[in-house]
């Protein structure tokens, strides 16, 4: 994608300084809140003195390394295996719309009004129908399988997060799945055919056609997945059990408190946590654009 | 067609602005200087003020209670309440504290339903309005030399909080569930009954903002301990000599908790479902009422009532603290005031207010003869769903000093729970 | 025997699971007192239900008037920098690229928490501006990668056709590129209008209490005692977003979904 143009070209100076100032007007509370939250995390006994009692009773009391693992672990297995989900269906459903001749390909706005549904209400959504008195449980004690609600299996606000990673993989695979089954259907459903013609079976098209035109946005969508259930508040708020806490809410919950040594702990595991995210986010980065240029080269 | 680009994007600044404008707090006249100590210059002041009155949210009763008691009473003397519901006391501590640090003298929080260590903290920073609760008409009304009124955790209240209700920790059973015979009357026969009818019970996780699991863990501190007054002044070496054993003692049944004690309801709403679900057999309150303003909210099941144990049941006072930055005070002494109203104090206690705690004035110091008849009129009316209130009496504890609260969440935490 | 279309399968799905949650909730909302094990509930009562939902009209005019202006903000700001971005050398477009993608990494607990701080410093909180700006950053790198990838798609040689019959690079942006933008930027809308009607953390930091929006109070009144009240919230909270969902494939996306992407 030569450009032959020179750059800049088409921008007037005015342009550049309206929109370039906009966006740095926009960003201002954000290079402040920035450096208010390095500052509060310096706080108290500084970054290295903090950093080494964070896990003092009247911190984070023992339980940030727990969190972390925690939500770490919650973000990579649900967007992993939302994403191979996703992958699975969404090449089944385009190689069947290509089959059976859809000119318009899949139809996708109800997944879309699964997307928009806010998270709060959808982890209330969940709980409703699968806590221990929800409706579920109503139903098999309708139908004679329980007897009183401990006898239904604990669900959700359990210590493993299943209640989490249930409303995860629900929220996410629409989505994942839109924008995958988009993506496949621009680029691919023109080469499809012609490689089947051409004698390519269904998993050799998949392996060799499907995946390298998928890569760079499965990353993509992994990195937006994984991204927003670290940083995730509301759906833990609901789903969540006492013990573990995901990283949000340990941080809300110590910035709640006044005194300034809990509110430098919050910062400081803020901090963990924007680094944790700008690291996967450059590593991601990095990766999509790399798999971007095999493509062209192909 | 940048010039009408232009046009667009300065229309909807304009449109911002004024949104924002209207979303804005009114615009008030400038709090007029008043004299506490002067009650005709804090109405005269207060007329025309908007209070901002940061109060727990978390009972709708309770929110209805205020908006139809106290805000037509407000509305008399020229003040429009505007009730902030929040989640948490400590949010409005954190406000208070986050305002003062910023700069802000008119500050947004006017006054706060508070008690505890959130009082504690703002009292240690200095950041409580001081010398007028005393001077309100009605605090004649107070017995302000009873140590449940005037020490709060344990901390002296001075003239920075003024009384509003009392409530007492109790439990709760389902009548169709249980016969009062098979009730537990302590916190080691409530653990008894946890392991005869295992997964059945459980109790609210000691926390910020959960204080009533905070509480009935003291509770069976108490027990543990036959005593209640060596907790009263902070001292390490009883802390250090007593939290062992209760760690132990709650550690020993978890196997018989609900959920084996792998999760516990965190807030008292979540307990109350879980109660009403027939998922446990207790429930916990706080309110004079017993469980009557619950079940008026349609919570938990009619056929429930409350009970207590034989004793180390906790009981305290609440109150209500004006910030020092706040930017209408004089409003918020006159709320106090109307408080300590007998009337209203009358009508607090009882379970259709939606309200249920207790009341605060000394009824020996009520000299208008009508006023009385309806304090006991109301103390008499408590509903069937309320315990006795000489049991209440006979059973009640007064709270711990304020330090033993962040060492009893913390040590749960670490020590009890997973 | 009749054909199931395969097709037709996770739409089926999808609006089975909705419809059924709905029902759910609409239960729960005239209902009192819906303990276990009742499935169908024993006391129903319709007086509050009509105060439930009217008290909601102000939480569901705020909320919407903040997502509208959120969307309506962000494809204003989004397509000039996607223009920008288009043209600008390779050395700034990763600077800018990032720029903008920077405030969604900060994880809201914290930005939220910084905002609010500012916006107290500047006097400026607890209003609706303050609030809708906490979105817009929030939602600004999803809408910009939605303008760029559309502005990617498009054929340069169109607009080196208009500046070689002598219109300036703002004329090329306004009359060309933007018209053929607009179901990105409608796509865009709907992104942004459809995160921010979401936010639960950043609006109670940033609104500081004063700006209350439904997700909000959908939250505190999860575990409360009032769950019929709860039920209509949730109802109005969830029923608003599909409806502008399927109101933008009506209206704006008529040609069938994501017209732009088949180019």
């Amino acid at each position: 994608m030569a450009n032959p143009v020179t750059p800049n070209m088409y921008l007037s100076s005015r342009f550049k300084f309206v929109t370039g100032g906009a966006l740095a007007v926009l960003l201002i509370p954000v290079f402040y809140s920035l450096w208010y939250v390095l500052a509060q995390a310096n706080n108290a006994e500084g970054f290295i003195g903090n950093l080494s009692r964070i896990d003092a009773p009247e911190n984070a009391n023992g339980e940030f390394l727990e969190s972390f693992l925690f939500t770490v672990l919650l973000a990579v297995i649900s967007s992993t295996v939302a994403l191979m989900a996703a992958l699975i269906s969404s090449a089944l459903l385009v190689e069947h719309s290509i089959k059976n001749k859809f000119k318009k390909g899949v139809d996708g706005t109800w997944f879309e009004v699964l997307v928009s549904i806010p998270h709060a209400v959808w982890a209330a959504a969940i709980f409703l129908w699968l806590s221990q008195s929800g409706v579920l449980s109503r139903i098999s004690f309708q139908l004679g399988l329980v007897e009183n609600p401990a006898d239904f299996p604990t669900l959700v606000r359990d210590n493993n997060g299943l209640g989490l990673f249930i409303h995860y993989l629900s929220k996410e695979y629409p989505f994942m799945l839109l924008v995958l089954t988009v993506v496949l259907w621009a680029r691919y459903r023109y080469l499809s055919p012609v490689a089947a013609s051409l004698g390519a079976g269904l998993i050799y098209r998949t392996r060799y056609l499907a995946w390298p035109i998928l890569k760079p946005a499965a990353l993509g969508v992994w990195l937006v997945s994984f991204s927003f259930i670290l940083h995730s508040y509301e759906a833990p708020a609901l789903l969540g059990s006492v013990k573990p806490r995901v990283l949000s809410v340990l941080v809300f919950e110590l910035f709640k408190d006044p005194t300034i040594e809990k509110r430098a702990t919050a910062a400081l595991i803020g901090v963990l946590l924007l680094v944790v995210t700008a690291f996967a986010s450059l590593v991601g980065l990095f990766l999509i654009w790399k798999s971007t240029r095999k493509v062209a080269d192909v | 067609m940048l010039k009408s680009f232009f046009k667009v994007t300065a229309g909807l600044c304009a449109a911002t602005f004024l949104l924002v404008a209207c979303g804005a707090d009114e615009t008030q006249t400038e709090a007029a200087s008043f004299d506490p100590q002067d009650w005709d210059s804090v109405l005269q002041s207060a007329d025309g003020q908007t209070l901002n009155w940061y109060i727990w949210g978390g009972s709708d009763s309770i929110n209805d209670f205020i908006d139809t008691t106290y805000g037509p009473a407000l509305e008399e003397f020229g003040i429009e309440l505007n009730r902030v519901p929040i989640e948490d006391t400590a949010d409005a501590v954190t406000k208070v504290i986050n305002e003062t640090e910023a700069g802000k003298d008119d500050g947004s929080v006017d006054i706060i339903w508070i008690n505890g260590e959130n009082f504690a903290t703002l009292d240690k920073q200095g950041l409580l309005f001081d010398e007028w609760a005393r001077s309100l008409p009605n605090s004649s009304l107070v017995d302000f030399e009873n140590p449940v009124i005037t020490k709060d955790f344990g901390r002296d209240i001075g003239e920075k909080e003024s009384p509003w209700s009392s409530t007492q920790f109790q439990m709760i059973y389902d009548t169709d569930r249980l016969e009062e015979t098979e009730l537990p009357r302590s916190y080691k026969d409530f653990q008894q009954y946890a392991c005869d009818n295992p997964g059945r019970v459980t109790y609210i996780a000691p926390g910020p903002g959960a204080f009533q699991g905070t509480r009935f863990v003291k509770g069976s501190l108490y027990e543990l301990a036959d005593d209640s007054s060596v907790f009263g002044e902070f001292d390490q070496s009883v802390w250090d000599e007593w939290s062992p054993k209760l760690w132990e003692s709650w550690n020993e049944v978890e196997q018989c908790l609900w959920q084996e004690g792998n999760n516990y309801p965190q807030t008292e709403a979540e307990l109350h479902q879980l109660f009403a679900n027939n998922e446990v057999d207790f429930s916990i309150t706080q309110a004079i009422a017993g469980a009557g303003p619950l079940i008026e909210d349609g919570s938990i099941p009619e056929t429930s009532k409350a009970f207590v144990f034989d004793n180390w049941m906790i009981a305290d006072s609440n109150y209500l603290a004006i910030p020092v930055n706040a930017e209408n005070k004089a409003s918020a002494m006159v709320l106090a005031n109307i408080i300590l109203e007998p009337e209203f104090q009358a009508v607090q206690i009882t379970p259709e207010s939606g309200f249920g705690l207790g009341y605060v004035i000394d009824l020996s110091k009520v000299k208008d003869e009508a006023q009385l008849t309806l304090l006991q009129e109301a103390s008499s009316g408590l509903g069937e769903a309320a315990v006795d209130p000489r049991d209440l009496v006979a059973s009640s504890a007064p709270d711990s000093a304020s330090e033993y609260q962040d060492l009893l969440e913390q040590g749960w935490r670490s020590q009890v729970l997973g | 025997m009749f054909k199931v279309d395969i097709k037709t399968v996770p739409n089926l799905l999808a609006k089975i699971s909705l419809f059924a949650t709905i029902c759910v909730f609409i239960v729960q909302s005239i209902s009192k007192r819906w303990f276990w094990p009742q499935l169908w509930p024993n006391n129903f009562e319709f007086e509050e239900t009509l105060s439930n939902f009217g008290d909601a009209i102000p939480l569901l005019w705020t909320t919407f008037i903040v997502a509208a202006l959120v969307s309506l903000i962000g494809i204003i700001l989004s397509a000039p920098l996607a223009w920008l971005i288009y043209n600008i050398g390779q050395k700034y477009r990763i600077v800018l690229i990032l720029l903008v993608l920077f405030p969604a990494l900060i994880p809201p607990v914290v930005s939220g928490v910084g905002y609010s701080i500012w916006f107290i410093k500047i006097d400026f909180d607890g209003n609706i501006a303050a609030v809708v700006a906490a979105h817009l950053l929030i939602s600004l790198p999803y809408m910009l990668g939605i303008a760029l990838s559309i502005l990617f798609r498009q054929d340069r040689e169109l607009f080196e056709a208009s500046a070689g019959l002598g219109w300036s690079g703002d004329q090329i942006f306004f009359r060309i590129a933007l018209p053929l933008m607009r179901a990105g930027l409608y796509l865009a809308a709907f992104v942004g209008f459809t995160i921010s009607w979401g936010q639960y953390l950043l609006t109670v930091l940033v609104g500081n209490g004063q700006v209350v929006t439904l997700p909000m109070v959908v939250v505190s009144l999860a575990t409360s005692a009032d769950q019929t009240r709860f039920a209509a919230l949730v109802l109005i909270t969830m029923l608003v977003p599909a409806l502008v969902t399927v109101l933008y494939h009506k209206v704006l996306n008529k040609t069938g979904e994501y017209e732009f992407a088949n180019t």
